[in-house]
């Protein structure tokens, strides 16, 4: 039971850290290909955008980095084995 | 002789944002210290610092090219910055787990996720004073 209990968690854990670095992959290449059609465009608003992508990034990885930090979690003090 | 261009941007206010997680972080210790003494409270702080370390990381590698003649190197950097973000991250998660678990995870998650929270009120807090 235990060693089926670890097999499913190592799933777990390899889904929610390969998923949340995809989404955030994903994320940041949008966010990056927009910022420079922006600075194509408005080379000026340059300043502005880089501050804005910034914020933006931090709202983007922020629920795949508590994913991280639940999958190490569940790797070094797995709460399923007694 | 420097750019004369450079010297004119302004940068922007990432250190109030950094001193903000700051503040909760301690808020988040306090408040374990309250509550739960002095393990509930190191918990919490291990959890903050998880959560403040690689968003320093980050701000600080993101701005360090400015300007339109660098607009590929701002994009360089910030890919490099998340990278290493992601990366911290799972290194720092990986020593508090092996090195000193904590004996609150709810009070650990709960700092860590607070911390990492103070970004959505980056739009109030990297704001700029309008001068009219």
């Amino acid at each position: 039971m235990e060693a089926q209990i670890l097999g499913m968690t190592a799933i777990a854990v390899s889904l929610l850290i390969g998923l949340g670095a995809l989404g955030t992959a994903i994320g940041f290449g949008i966010l990056g290909g927009k910022f420079l059609e922006g600075a194509a465009r408005q080379p000026e608003m340059i300043p502005m955008l880089q501050v804005k992508m910034f914020i933006v990034a931090g709202l983007l990885d922020a629920v795949s980095m508590i994913g991280v930090g639940i999958a190490l979690f569940f790797t070094f003090a797995n709460p399923f084995v007694g | 002789m420097g750019n004369p261009l450079a010297a004119k941007l302004k940068r922007p206010r990432i250190l109030r944002l950094l001193l903000a997680q700051l503040v909760v972080v301690c808020v988040a210790t306090g408040l374990g210290a309250y509550m739960g003494g002095m393990d509930v409270a190191v918990s919490a702080l291990l959890g903050g610092g998880v959560a403040l370390l690689p968003n320093a990381y980050f701000a600080w590698r993101a701005f360090r090219f400015q300007g339109a003649q660098h607009t590929r190197n701002i994009i360089k950097s910030f890919y490099r910055a998340e990278a290493g973000k992601f990366g911290l991250t799972v290194v720092l998660f990986t020593l508090v787990f092996v090195t000193v678990p904590p004996s609150n995870p709810a009070f650990f998650f709960g700092a860590y996720v607070a911390t990492l929270f103070v970004h959505w009120l980056g739009p109030w807090l990297l704001k700029r004073p309008s001068r009219t």
